[in-house]
This record gives C-alpha cells, sequence and structure tokens, in this order.
C-alpha cells in the first residue's frame, strides 16, 4: 500500500513537475518579449547593467547542485512570491505613470504577473506533495522600496524582469532535476547538472 | 398643459438658479482648489463637469463642449424628476417587468395617481391579461387609489397585465408591464475550454433547462491547491449572458493547476456547477506552421523532403508532435506521417518515402504538444512532383488520310492520346515522330512536337510513322502505324457495325469476319465536321463493342461513326454508318414549289432539308392539301421521293400545300404555297379549238370556191334556161321583139340583177309576226310601190322604156301560162314564173289583168318545157321570200273558189298550185315575184 501511495506520489511529483517546467518556459518566453517592449517603452537600453533587485534570491547560486529538492522548491517559491509583489509594483506604476498609449505594456506586466502567480501556487503544491507545506507569505515580502525617481524606477523594473528571466530558467531546470526518478527530494543532484 | 407650464417654469427657474448661483459658486470653489495644488493642472469634478485653471493666471478655462455636456445633464436630471412626479400622479403598476417563477402566483398592484381622484378611485380599475378581462374576483381593493391582482398558477412564459380604468362605461388604459414566467437555472455542466496560444481562452458549458428568464453566467478560473481552490486574485472570472465566456490575453496565464467554474443566476436563483480542473497544456492550440519547402532529391525516386517552421508562440521546453498529410493528386485519400518534435526546435522535417513515380504531391502540416486534445490547423499545403521516370506505355496513334492531290501527294494526319499509364510518368516534354517508305528505310525522317497532332505530306507510297513520348527521363515505346499506298485496297473484316443508346450511354457493336483481330479503333466525327483533327477516337482491344457516355456526343448531330480494325501496325477498311444519339423534329420544313398546275393535278416539288436542320433521319414526307374551302387531304411519300404529283384535283379551284418532314422525333412543316388549278387542260383547248379552226377554214375554202367558181356553181345551180324566143327550132312568135333592143336589155339586165335590187322591195315587207296582218297593208304597199315605181319610170328617164315594156307585156301575155306541177322543181317553178312575174305586174297595171292570166293559163301546157329554162327569172324567185307567204295566203284565200278539177290533183302539187288556179279563177292578186320582176324590168 506505501509502495503504491510512494509510486502515486512519484507519478503526481513527476507530472507536475512536468508541468512547471512547462510553465517556466512559457514564463520565461513571455519574460523575454515583454524585456524587449519594456526596454523600447521606457527608453532604456537593454543591455543597460542594473543592479541587483533588492529582496529577491539571485538565481545564480553557487553549489546549485548540491540543493535540495525542497530547497530548490523553497527558493523557487521565496523568489516568485516576491516577484509577484514586485511586478504588482511595477504595475501600478506603470498605470500611473504611463496613458493609454501604453496600455499593450502594462496588459504584458499583467500577464507576466499572473503567470507568476500560477507559478507560485504550483511550487506551493509541488511543496504539498514534498509532504512540506508552503510557508507563509508573510516573512517572503520584500522590502517596501525606497522612494525612487523615475528613471530609477524604470531601471529597477528592468533589473526585476532580467532577473525573472532568469528564475524561469533556473526554475526549468530545477524541476527537471526533481522530475527525475531516481532522485528524492532530498537528493544531491550531481555535478554536471548545475545552472 | 398644466404640466407644461409647470415644466418650462422649472426649467426657466432652475437655468436662472444655475447661471446666477450655481455656476459662479462652481467657478469659486474651483478657483480655491486650484490655488491648493500648484504643481499641475489639477481636475476638479461636479458630477461631469470639470474645469482646467493655468496656474499662473488663475482663470477658468472651461470647454464649450464641457460646457453643453453639463447643461444636458441637469436638463436630463430635470426632466427625470418631472417624469417621476407626473407617474406618480397619474397611475403606476408595481411591481414592473417583473419576473415569476411558472406556476406560481403573480401579484401585481396598481395605483392610481392624483390626476383621477376624487372622480375615481381604485373600485374603478380594472385588469387584462393581454387582451383578456381578468375576473373580478381576483381584484383586491387595497385601498381608495390601489387595486392589486393575483393570479394564480401563472404559466404564460411572456404576457402582458394592464390596468385600466373604467368609468362611465368608458375604458382608459392607465399603465401596463410585461410579465414574464421561468425556472431557477440548473447547474451547468459540460464544461469545456480551449486555449488559444497567448491569445484567447474559451470555456463552454451546458446550461440545461431553458429558463425563458434572462440568465447571467459568471465564469470561474480558480486555481487548485491541496486545500482547495484559490481564485486568483486578477481577471479571475468572466461574465456571460451566453453559454460560452472568453478570457483575452494577457489575461491567459498559463497554469496547469486552473479549475474552471460556472455559476448561472436569474431572479429565481442561482446554480454553480463544480470546479473543473483544466490543465491549460491540455487545451492548447497552436498556431498553424508554416510549410518551407517540399521538394524532390535528385538522383532518388519516389521520395520528397518536407521542411517546416514551427510556429513562434510555442511553450518552450515541451515535447511536441506534428502530422504530415501528403495526397497524390490523382488520389481522394490522404496518407499521414507522424513527427515527433521539441518545441526547442524551430524548424521540422521528415522525408516522404514510397511515392509514385512523376506524381504530384500535395503536402500539408499540423501540430500539438503531446499532451493537447486540440491540434493545430492544417498549414497551407504545398505541392511538388517526384523523381521522373521514363514513359512505360506507348502512345494511341491514329490517323486520317486526305485524298491524293493531283501531283500523287496526301496528307496524312496523325494525332495521338496522352499516355495511359497510372500514374502517368511525369511531364512529358514533346513527342518524337519519325516516318519512312515500307520499302526504303533509309528514308526515314524524324520531326518533333509538343502538340499531340502533325500533319505529313507523304507520296502515294506505302510509309511506316512511328510517335514516342519522351520527358527528362527517357523515352517512351514506339507506336507504329502503317500508312497504306494510294492504289491499295484493304480487307473488309467488319460485316455489320449498329450502334444503339442507353440511358447513359452509347454503344458501337460490330462483327467482324477474323476474330483474330482483336484490336479495334472507333472513330466518330459529325457529319459536317471538316477539320481532321476534329475527329474523335478510341482504341478498342478484345472487344467486339464499345461503350460511352453519352456526353461524348452532341444530341440532333449525325454522326459519322467508323470502326476500323487493327492487326499489327495495319489498318483494315472500315466499316461506316451514320447515326444520332437523339433526335428532335426538323428545325424547319421543306419548301414545296408547285410548278405549273393543271386541271385536275399538279406536280408539288421540294427540296431536302439542310443536314444541319434534319436533327435526325428523315423518314418520310407528308404532302397536305387542302382546296379553298375545303377537307385537308395529305399523301405520304418516302423521304428518297422529292417531288409528288397531286391527282383528281378540282378544276379552277384555289390550293393550299405543304410539306412535312417527319424524322422519329417528329415533323416540321414547312411554308404553305397556294397554287390554283386551271379551267381547262390542253384536251380540252384541242377539242374546242380544232372544230373551230376547222369550220372556219370550211368556210374560209367555201367561200374561195365560191369566189374561184362562182360561174361554174351558177352554171350547175342555175343552168342557163335558153330563150325559148332564140330558138331556131321554132318560130317564135316574139321574134319580132327579139331584135327589139329593149327586150333584150331586160334579159340580159334580168340575168345580172342582183339582191339589191331585190332588197328594195324587201323593205316593204312586214315582219314575219305581223305577217298576217300586214298582208294586206303590204300588198297595198305592194301596189303602192308598184304604183311609185311605175310613176317613177315614167316620170324617170326611163320613160320610154315604160311605154315599151308595156307593149312587151301585152304581147306576151297570152303566150306565158307556166304552171308548177311539184316543189322538187323549184328552180323549174321559179323559171316558170318568171314569164308570169314579168307579165303581171304589167298586167295589173293594163288593169284588165284577169283576162291575160287566164290567157296564158291555158296555154302553158304549150310551151311548159321552153319557159323553164329561163334561168335568169328562177333566180330571183329563191331570194324572195314573199313568194311562201303569198303561197300560205293564197292557199286560204282561195279554199272557196276551188274549181272541181283542181281538187283532184295530188295533194302535193295543192299548195303550190293553188294560187294559180285562184289566179286561174280570176282572182285579182299579184305575188311578189311578179312585182319584183317588174321592178327590175
Amino acid at each position: 500500500m506505501a509502495a503504491a501511495d510512494s509510486s502515486s506520489a512519484t507519478l503526481r511529483r513527476h507530472d507536475l513537475c512536468s508541468r512547471g517546467i512547462r510553465l517556466a518556459g512559457k514564463m520565461r518566453s513571455d519574460v523575454v518579449d515583454l524585456l524587449d517592449t519594456y526596454a523600447e517603452q521606457q527608453g532604456l537600453d537593454a543591455s543597460a547593467s542594473v543592479a541587483a533587485v533588492e529582496g529577491v534570491p539571485a538565481a545564480a547560486v553557487e553549489r546549485w547542485d548540491e540543493q535540495t529538492g525542497t530547497q530548490r522548491l523553497l527558493e523557487n517559491l521565496a523568489a516568485y512570491r516576491a516577484f509577484r509583489e514586485l511586478l504588482a509594483q511595477m504595475l501600478e506604476e506603470q498605470q500611473e505613470q504611463l496613458g493609454e498609449a501604453d496600455a499593450a505594456l502594462s496588459r504584458a506586466l499583467a500577464a507576466v504577473l499572473l503567470q507568476v502567480s500560477a507559478f507560485a501556487y504550483h511550487l506551493e503544491e509541488l511543496l504539498r506533495l514534498e509532504s512540506r507545506g508552503p510557508p507563509s507569505e508573510e516573512g517572503a515580502r520584500p522590502p517596501q522600496p525606497p522612494h525612487l525617481g523615475l528613471f530609477e524606477r524604470k531601471l529597477r523594473g528592468l533589473g526585476v524582469l532580467r532577473e525573472l528571466a532568469q528564475w524561469a530558467v533556473r526554475s526549468a531546470r530545477d524541476l527537471r532535476q526533481l522530475a527525475k526518478p531516481s532522485l528524492g527530494s532530498s537528493s544531491v543532484p550531481s555535478l554536471a547538472e548545475s545552472p | 398643459m398644466s404640466s407644461l407650464n409647470l415644466m418650462s417654469k422649472t426649467f426657466v427657474s432652475f437655468f436662472s438658479f444655475f447661471f446666477f448661483f450655481f455656476f459662479p459658486a462652481m467657478v469659486f470653489l474651483a478657483q480655491v482648489s486650484a490655488a491648493r495644488s500648484w504643481h499641475s493642472v489639477s481636475r476638479s469634478s461636479v458630477p461631469c463637469c470639470s474645469f482646467r485653471y493655468v496656474h499662473k493666471h488663475f482663470l477658468p478655462i472651461v470647454t464649450e463642449k464641457e460646457m453643453f455636456s453639463c447643461l444636458i445633464w441637469m436638463l436630463v436630471l430635470l426632466c427625470s424628476s418631472i417624469a417621476d412626479e407626473n407617474s406618480i400622479r397619474d397611475a403606476d403598476i408595481f411591481p414592473s417587468s417583473p419576473e415569476i417563477e411558472r406556476g406560481s402566483t403573480l401579484t401585481l398592484f396598481c395605483v392610481l395617481g392624483k390626476r383621477y381622484t376624487p372622480h375615481r378611485n381604485a373600485s374603478h380599475i380594472i385588469w387584462k391579461l393581454n387582451h383578456e378581462l381578468i375576473a373580478q374576483e381576483n381584484y383586491n381593493i387595497v385601498n381608495e387609489t390601489v387595486s392589486s391582482i393575483t393570479i394564480h398558477n401563472f404559466t404564460y412564459s411572456k404576457a402582458h397585465v394592464k390596468c385600466f380604468t373604467k368609468y362611465l362605461g368608458r375604458e382608459q388604459l392607465l399603465v401596463h408591464t410585461e410579465v414574464k414566467s421561468g425556472f431557477p437555472p440548473d447547474i451547468p455542466g459540460n464544461i469545456s475550454c480551449i486555449y488559444h496560444f497567448d491569445a484567447e481562452l474559451t470555456c463552454t458549458w451546458t446550461s440545461g433547462r431553458e429558463t425563458n428568464l434572462t440568465t447571467n453566467y459568471t465564469l470561474y478560473r480558480k486555481m487548485m491547491t491541496e486545500g482547495g481552490v484559490t481564485l486568483l486574485k486578477a481577471a479571475a472570472s468572466c461574465q456571460s449572458k451566453m453559454e460560452s465566456c472568453s478570457f483575452y490575453y494577457p489575461d491567459t496565464p498559463y497554469s496547469s493547476s486552473f479549475c474552471f467554474q460556472v455559476k448561472a443566476e436569474n431572479v429565481l436563483g442561482e446554480a454553480s456547477s463544480d470546479c473543473v480542473p483544466i490543465p491549460m497544456e491540455k487545451i492548447e492550440k497552436f498556431e498553424p506552421p508554416e510549410i518551407l519547402s517540399v521538394k524532390k532529391i535528385s538522383g532518388i525516386k519516389q521520395l520528397l523532403t518536407v521542411t517546416w517552421k514551427m510556429p513562434d508562440k510555442i511553450i518552450p521546453s515541451q515535447d511536441l508532435i506534428c502530422q504530415v498529410q501528403y495526397r497524390n493528386l490523382y488520389s481522394n485519400s490522404s496518407e499521414f506521417v507522424t513527427v515527433s518534435l521539441n518545441s526547442a526546435e524551430k524548424t521540422g522535417s521528415c522525408n516522404l518515402t514510397g511515392l509514385w513515380d512523376s506524381t504530384e504531391y500535395s503536402v500539408a502540416i499540423r501540430c500539438s504538444s503531446v499532451v493537447s486534445i486540440f491540434w493545430s490547423e492544417w498549414s497551407r499545403g504545398k505541392t511538388a512532383s517526384t523523381e521522373e521516370k521514363a514513359p512505360s506505355e506507348k502512345l494511341d496513334l491514329w490517323k486520317v488520310i486526305e485524298s491524293s492531290h493531283s501531283d500523287g501527294s496526301r496528307s496524312v494526319h496523325l494525332m495521338w492520346k496522352p499516355l495511359n499509364s497510372f500514374p502517368p510518368s511525369g511531364r512529358i516534354l514533346g513527342y518524337k515522330i519519325q516516318y519512312f517508305p515500307e520499302n526504303d528505310a533509309a528514308l526515314k525522317m524524324t520531326n518533333t512536337s509538343t502538340d499531340k497532332k502533325i500533319t505529313l505530306l507523304l507520296n502515294e507510297e506505302a510509309y511506316i510513322v512511328s510517335v514516342t513520348a519522351y520527358n527528362s527521363a527517357g523515352n517512351s515505346p514506339e507506336a507504329i502505324l502503317r500508312i497504306p499506298s494510294t492504289d491499295e485496297k484493304t480487307s473488309q473484316i467488319i460485316e455489320t457495325v449498329k450502334t444503339f443508346t442507353t440511358n447513359e450511354e452509347v454503344v458501337v457493336e460490330w462483327i467482324a469476319s477474323k476474330p483474330e483481330v482483336t484490336k479495334y479503333v472507333v472513330e466518330w466525327y459529325e457529319e459536317l465536321e471538316t477539320d481532321p483533327f476534329g475527329r474523335s477516337w478510341q482504341y478498342v482491344s478484345n472487344s467486339t463493342n464499345w461503350k460511352t457516355n453519352k456526353k461524348n456526343f452532341k444530341p440532333f448531330i449525325c454522326y459519322n461513326i467508323s470502326v476500323y480494325p487493327l492487326y499489327g501496325n495495319k489498318v483494315a477498311a472500315p466499316y461506316s454508318i451514320q447515326a444520332y444519339v437523339q433526335e428532335k423534329k426538323p428545325s424547319e420544313g421543306p419548301v414545296a414549289d408547285t410548278g405549273i398546275p393543271g386541271k385536275n393535278e399538279v406536280t408539288i416539288k421540294w427540296t431536302e432539308i439542310s443536314k444541319d436542320k434534319r436533327n435526325g433521319f428523315i423518314r418520310n414526307y407528308t404532302i397536305f392539301y387542302k382546296p379553298e374551302d375545303g377537307k385537308e387531304l395529305n399523301e405520304t411519300v418516302n423521304s428518297d421521293v422529292l417531288q409528288y404529283r397531286l391527282k383528281s384535283l378540282q378544276a379552277n379551284t384555289q390550293y393550299t400545300v405543304y410539306i412535312m418532314a417527319s424524322n422519329e422525333a417528329g415533323g416540321t412543316s414547312g411554308e404553305p404555297k397556294t397554287f390554283k388549278t386551271l379551267k381547262f387542260n390542253k384536251e380540252d383547248v384541242i377539242f374546242i379549238a380544232l372544230p373551230v379552226g376547222l369550220s372556219m377554214l370550211f368556210l374560209l375554202g367555201l367561200w374561195i370556191t365560191c369566189i374561184l367558181k362562182k360561174r361554174t356553181f351558177k352554171k350547175i345551180c342555175w343552168p342557163d334556161i335558153p330563150n325559148p324566143a332564140e330558138s331556131i327550132a321554132v318560130e317564135w312568135p316574139l321574134d319580132a321583139s327579139l331584135n327589139n333592143s329593149f327586150l333584150k336589155g331586160v334579159t340580159s339586165e334580168a340575168k345580172t340583177t342582183d339582191f339589191e335590187d331585190i332588197s328594195v322591195l324587201e323593205h316593204c315587207l312586214p315582219e314575219k309576226s305581223q305577217e298576217g296582218s300586214l298582208l294586206m297593208n303590204c300588198e297595198n304597199r305592194v301596189s303602192e310601190c308598184t304604183a311609185i315605181n311605175a310613176k317613177g319610170m315614167i316620170n324617170g328617164d326611163k320613160k320610154i322604156l315604160y311605154n315599151e315594156e308595156t307593149e312587151v307585156a301585152k304581147r306576151f301575155s297570152p303566150f306565158m301560162p307556166y304552171i308548177i306541177t311539184d316543189q322538187e322543181v323549184r328552180s323549174e317553178m321559179h323559171t316558170a314564173l318568171i314569164p308570169v312575174k314579168e307579165t303581171h305586174p304589167i298586167e295589173m297595171l293594163e288593169g284588165d289583168l284577169c283576162e291575160s292570166q287566164q290567157t296564158s293559163i291555158k296555154s302553158e301546157e304549150n310551151y311548159n318545157e321552153e319557159v323553164l329554162k329561163l334561168e335568169d327569172f328562177s333566180e330571183k324567185a329563191l331570194f324572195n321570200p314573199y313568194l311562201k307567204n303569198s303561197v300560205k295566203t293564197r292557199e286560204f284565200l282561195i279554199s272557196e273558189n276551188l274549181p272541181d278539177h283542181s281538187k283532184d290533183e295530188p295533194k302535193s302539187q295543192s299548195t303550190v298550185l293553188h294560187p294559180f288556179q285562184q289566179n286561174v279563177t280570176g282572182q285579182s292578186y299579184v305575188t311578189l315575184d311578179m312585182f319584183g320582176l317588174a321592178t327590175a324590168h
């Protein structure tokens, strides 16, 4: 019976991981498109260097391959919750700042926001499957940003989207790692699959 | 009127208030507000109005548009308040436009306005459902101005309930409302969705029983979690009044954890479905891929390579499948190949193998996520042909040989058909035609053509002709045909050919005398077709009949159908027939030509109808002819007869004739012609003209003869009577007188007296009818005439003659008593009379007639023979009609006084004899003969 449950859980996890990978791929695709639109719309150079966004875990991490599945899921969830807040702030600022002509950018931001929200829920589902419920959102809220000027806000938005794109890549890899049947949630991935 | 006045007053007061109080107040408030915010343009709005200020000047800037919209808004408010007041004042019904459950009880209230009180109250209110009065027992008077109606078990889906007042027998509609009954919504079911990638997420469901009421549906998109479902923060639902609802990009977040729920609600209640989990990856539908190329690989037969581009919008990191559909253009069925891909690959490709050579294929592709239940639409098709191979079948070759020209050359028209191989051997680039005299292959000539026909000019020798088709891969086998020499006689192998039609087909059957011949060519063309290449033909193998669809033949057209036996490359003598696939009656009838009609017959001629108007084989001609006001008759003759002789016609009658040409389908008549038969025919004319002509000729001849032989006739008919006076045999007592010149003159003149002289006398004669009555007058006149003559003579130059005559008469009278004994000897009688004639007038004139006559009768017998020879006198007597009359008269007159001896005479003589007897008896009667004679003298 326990074996059957284990097998069912494994299949369920595999299914969720596969779907998560597609979500991450779709999200990355959308964010990449949005990045171009955003930079163009805001008058920014797409290749401009941007400082790390405060409150968002960095996608690039040392010893990625040593992380456990749960760790990966938690980091992912924390990141996407942060992104959700940041994108909501960006959307609000965008709606205040820009008129009807920039509605397309706002719609694209809203779409990515929904993607991020959906992915966050998906990660929570995976965490539940790992017999570990999702952490409370209370502590995950990013700090309230300081009062920034318009240009700084634009740059910050560019940074958020870039980081989100990287996180989409990392999430796909994390989930692919989790989907491997030989590896348990706490197992350590091989070195070769470092992001 | 009062309400209008009230409205206008209110309107005016409102505007006065607005312009004098409200507007300046707003301006003031706006200025204050503007003073507070210095940075930017502020917007202060009072309901719909906005005022902008440029802070530097603190002046209000109110556009005309804004001002106008403010005014309109206020006017609407004012009007609505007035309307409300009026409605309450008149009548009201509530609840308004209720929607109730089917079969439930409906209760409505009608409120009378102040306008109707105190004259009318709630007891005057009556109710109607649609147009029918509702029974009074359903009414309930709530108070003086309110009446209610209760309708139990209301089952109308929609009805109008009307509130009337009935006062002094007159009904007046106060107010009405529409009532609907229906059902609460069922729980929506069968929720399904489709996700058009990054464009639209549409869900549909079934609503169950028709509610008949306005029902709103809300589609909820929820995120499923272990603990239940969570509504997304944004764009989590959409509203609809139908059984579908859509989210549009970007409100289309991609998640595999969504569930969809539908809530239906109307006034009677609401019902929600379960939240149905629908992972979006399962309902994902791509844009169709785009085919980049479909091409063959050189040197590899029966293969095509297809490459395509995946749609741009596709979820990365997922497995995809694409389906390649290909179909050759000769087939209706398609084949499929499935190709697996990863979304990371932007293009896909695959090889289609096992295809037909030289065959064009149409290719289309569609793709899908491996987990989706929806395929994309098919891409636009693209076509390509497989590698060619040399044609494997030989052509069907045929010829039409024209008759030789004067120089011995002849035109040979060659034609051939495309290859019958299936699948065909690719694109034929052209045809190679080779021909050479049968006896000298070294003189081989070669032509090429891209057309499927060619005309060769050959001499009278037999030729061998071959045609091959070629494409890029090679040549087909040769199709060979022998063209016989001009003087060559080919054998007749086919004995008979017949053709007939069925409902759909034309069948040609033939019988061949040589069963070893197994190949034939059936050739057919329109009879009037002159172009050799316009002929149709078909090879037939191992059969002695051939069927083809009727559509290959035009109806009502005559076709020449020939069957040619083929043995080897030689063509034997054909057997040809003519046939119509379908006939209709001729387009026109023959024109009749009547020619020259006879008395009882006429020959009708006509010409054949032109071939293009026959529309079938002419079976016969019918000649219709009808006399004027008579019955129409007809005669039918065979089609080879082009003239007909109508007999037994009525003479001198107008006829109408027309010809009808008939074929199997019917007959058509030509223009009618009229002719008239003759009154006489030639025979009649001859029979009439000949006797008349002969008679004329005879009369002419007689007249000429009379002229020429006048003297002879006279001699025969009136021979000269010798004058006894001149006789030498007897001493004529008148010898003395013979020498008398006067008597000579009388004799000679008597001989030459013509009828004109007598006619003088005739003038005195009465008409025959008056003969009797006028006889005496005439006789008197004769007397008178005689008297006149006598007078004339006396008075004229012949006075002397008269005297002499008198003397002669005196001398003659005793010697000239002539008696005629028989009428047959009339001439003799005349001659016998002459002396009497000559004598009697003289006697009468002298007044002693009786005596002298008696004397002459007595002496008659003695001198009878001699007197008869007096020819000249008898001629005059012949033409004198008076003689007869006088005879009759005499007969009548003398009947009493006949002497006895005369009664004994034969009867035949008596009639003639009487006058003389009378005279003999002494009656004083003078015959005209005598008178005439006397006149002549």
